[in-house]
């Protein structure tokens, strides 16, 4: 008898659970994978003596998927950058927005010394999916101190969210962060910005491991206005 | 007017040699080379300890000279050292190169001297290296004299230049062991020399009419030899290193051309880097050097119309037979030092130096054939002008770019970023109960030790492993370095508790520091957590 009853309780259960696990949830069904362009490597493989602790190891293996929200899309081509470092010896600002990713010579922007940073304004606020930065990728080189803000205001003095951060000692007083540094590829570093809400971003960092410069192939900002 | 021009010249070459040379000489990191140097000169200064090396560290003229640099300014202990004064020795080297061009005398006219001053003053390679705490600078100054000594000999057989030519070849035997390579090619330099005036010349009467001695030359061997054994004997102390330096010559014929190992290039590594170098949105080149170093030549060899001995009236501002020797000598310096496989970029500065010698031939000589006041205003406007770049590539060359891969001087250099490194383990220091007496492990190869033991020199309790399992007990709260090879065995002996940082050592070579969580902690409430 016992069994009678429990056989159609559990074909109720099944028939519930079923759906939820075989097709897209509500929240799946509203997002699809951002397509990203990727320029050619200029290394192959894990280069040598470059894989240690507390970084990320080169896998050689693709990303993967990433799922945004439908109707996001590029929000950063072309808008206006500014920078710590306003003069560059190499390249120009505009270089960071221009959609050129190549590794090559003549498609980055080199700061200056030390702690640097640049700031694109998207020209209105805007709900970010996500955010894609190439410091350079010619040469497997960890950057240093690499932290990415969000703010309604360009001067990041109040309302700011920080959505990475791997400055582990705080040397750039913007607090203490928990991401792990990563080798530069062609890939890019893509950062959620979980949703983040705002119009102007900022990416520091300090140096690299080849050199104290801060150079920037290209940032792509993924989002929706709203 | 004409002396009070050259004298001007002479002065702003000397002038921008020492700013080129002196200025910021601790900016760059320590290259592995030079800490390597300084290590073995710290056990000079601080015990009076040199034994001759053969298999490594070139010649002892180098610590030698380091020695009253750094008691003239009171330092006896090693860890007083720092890379300023180190630098500084090279660096006066640098300069003092240009004040030995005077020596050349008549042989070589006060117009072509200024210009050949101005070149080295400014050239990338010649400040880049005059900056550098190896034998080199020091080395190229004794060529010079050794060349110019031999010139005046040839000049004047009578007048003990033979003598002081010995004594320079002694020191540049006593500095680096490829001075065999500079004596070869100024022994063709003079055979050259000599070809010259005994067949082709045998009108005129030039001074090698006045025959050279052999005698003379077994003299300045003997004088040489003299002067070398002295320094490899370290004085007296230790004999053995006048054998030692005769034996090395094979260590190094052997490293030289069949195990050169990763600094095996190809024949033109050296005359490609100087011609052209193009990487990472940085481009630079001494073609302007290299292009009057070939007028030079090419106008050595024009025959002058005039009575050569009317020196004057000719426009080449060089003795011929100096000129013949000059080019002779690059020529045969330049081929040598690119067919040795084993190439290392300093090694090129040996043979540059006498392309920067022709190139103020060169200049002088297309500045007299201008005709016309138009022609020799643009000659001086493209000679400024070349000047002006290389002073500007030297510049981005020594502050702005001195330890970045792009600059094509910078070789196997140590990245900035390990000095963040040597900050952190002061930093750590500074909180830890013991002070610089907190113990250090350093796991790594040879390769990836250095140039900690330079900068860790004033911390006693360090020491050097090649590998985790024989450094016993690393688990006891003491500072762990480590190379990437060592790494995953440090984890498994540490486990995930201790903080790593991995700091750049080179382009492409990380170190890592695990420090302990309690001392990462006092570390980081020391400063307001901002560091």
């Amino acid at each position: 008898m016992k069994r009678l009853v429990a056989f159609p309780a559990v074909a109720v259960i099944f028939l519930f659970l079923v759906p939820a696990v075989s097709s897209p949830s509500p929240q799946d069904t509203e997002k699809e994978e951002l397509k990203i362009q990727l320029p050619k490597p200029m290394f192959v493989g894990t280069p040598r003596n470059i894989k240690t602790a507390n970084l990320e190891t080169v896998t050689g293996k693709s990303r993967g998927p990433f799922l945004v929200p439908k109707g996001t899309r590029l929000l950063s081509a072309k808008k206006t950058v500014t920078s710590s470092d306003m003069q560059p010896v190499i390249g120009d600002l505009s270089f960071v927005v221009d959609n050129e990713k190549s590794g090559e010579d003549g498609y980055f922007v080199e700061l200056g010394p030390g702690p640097q940073w640049v700031m694109i304004d998207l020209g209105q606020t805007a709900s970010l999916s996500a955010i894609l930065v190439w410091h350079y990728h010619s040469q497997a080189r960890v950057y240093r101190d690499v932290v990415v803000q969000v703010s309604d205001n360009p001067d990041f003095k109040n309302n700011v969210m920080t959505i990475f951060n791997n400055d582990n000692d705080n040397t750039l007083g913007l607090g203490a962060g928990k991401d792990k540094e990563y080798i530069e590829t062609n890939e890019g570093r893509l950062i959620d910005p979980k949703g983040a809400r705002g119009r102007y971003l900022r990416l520091y960092s300090n140096g690299n491991t080849s050199n104290d410069m801060n150079h920037y192939v290209e940032v792509d900002v993924y989002g929706i206005l709203r | 007017m004409k002396r009070a021009i050259t004298f001007v010249l002479f002065l702003a070459a000397l002038a921008a040699a020492s700013y080129f040379r002196f200025s910021d000489l601790a900016l760059r990191p320590m290259h592995h080379d030079e800490a390597n140097q300084a290590v073995k000169f710290g056990a000079l200064l601080e015990k009076g300890e040199y034994t001759y090396d053969k298999n490594d560290h070139h010649g002892p003229v180098l610590y030698y000279a380091t020695l009253p640099a750094a008691k003239g300014t009171g330092r006896v202990r090693f860890v007083d050292v720092d890379e300023t004064l180190l630098r500084t020795v090279p660096a006066v080297f640098g300069v003092a190169v240009i004040l030995l061009l005077l020596m050349f005398g008549v042989g070589l006219q006060p117009e072509a001297q200024a210009v050949a001053a101005l070149l080295i003053a400014v050239s990338p390679a010649m400040t880049y290296y005059s900056r550098f705490y190896i034998q080199e600078m020091v080395f190229v100054f004794f060529v010079l004299g050794f060349l110019i000594s031999l010139w005046r000999y040839i000049l004047r057989p009578d007048g003990g230049w033979y003598v002081v030519a010995g004594i320079f070849a002694g020191l540049m035997a006593a500095t680096k062991e490829t001075s065999v390579i500079v004596f070869a090619a100024a022994a063709l330099g003079l055979v050259a020399v000599v070809i010259r005036e005994k067949f082709f010349n045998r009108n005129a009467n030039m001074p090698v009419k006045r025959r050279i001695f052999a005698g003379h030359i077994a003299a300045m061997a003997i004088v040489a030899a003299a002067v070398a054994a002295i320094f490899f004997s370290s004085f007296g102390r230790h004999p053995e290193g006048i054998k030692d330096a005769v034996t090395a010559l094979n260590v190094y014929v052997e490293r030289g051309s069949f195990t050169p190992g990763f600094h095996a290039h190809p024949f033109f590594f050296y005359l490609g880097r100087l011609t052209a170098s193009i990487h990472g949105g940085l481009v630079w080149t001494e073609l302007f050097v290299l292009l009057l170093g070939l007028a030079g030549m090419v106008f050595v060899f024009v025959p002058h119309r005039d009575n050569e001995s009317m020196v004057n009236l000719d426009p080449l501002p060089v003795h011929r037979s100096l000129g013949v020797f000059l080019v002779v000598y690059t020529i045969a310096a330049t081929l040598a030092y690119s067919f040795i496989p084993y190439k290392t970029p300093w090694n090129m500065v040996a043979f540059y130096l006498g392309w920067l010698i022709l190139a103020g031939i060169g200049a002088i000589s297309i500045f007299r054939r201008a005709e016309t006041v138009l022609l020799r205003g643009v000659v001086i406007l493209v000679l400024a002008a070349g000047l002006g770049h290389l002073a500007w590539q030297s510049r981005l060359a020594n502050f702005r770019y001195p330890a970045d891969p792009r600059n094509p001087y910078v070789y196997a250099q140590t990245s900035p970023d390990f000095l963040k490194l040597v900050r952190r383990i002061d930093s750590l220091a500074a909180v830890h109960q013991d002070g610089r007496d907190l113990p250090i492990k350093v796991l790594a190869g040879p390769y990836e030790q250095w140039p900690l033991p330079w900068y860790l020199r004033d911390y006693q309790n360090v020491g050097y492993w090649t590998d985790t399992a024989a450094a016993g007990d690393i688990g006891k709260d003491p500072l762990v370095v480590a190379s990437a090879e060592n790494v995953e065995s440090v984890r498994q002996k540490l486990g995930d508790r201790f903080v790593a940082e991995n700091y750049g050592l080179r382009p492409e070579v990380l170190i890592t520091l695990f420090v302990p969580p309690d001392l990462w902690n006092e570390f980081m409430k020391s400063a307001g957590g901002k560091h």
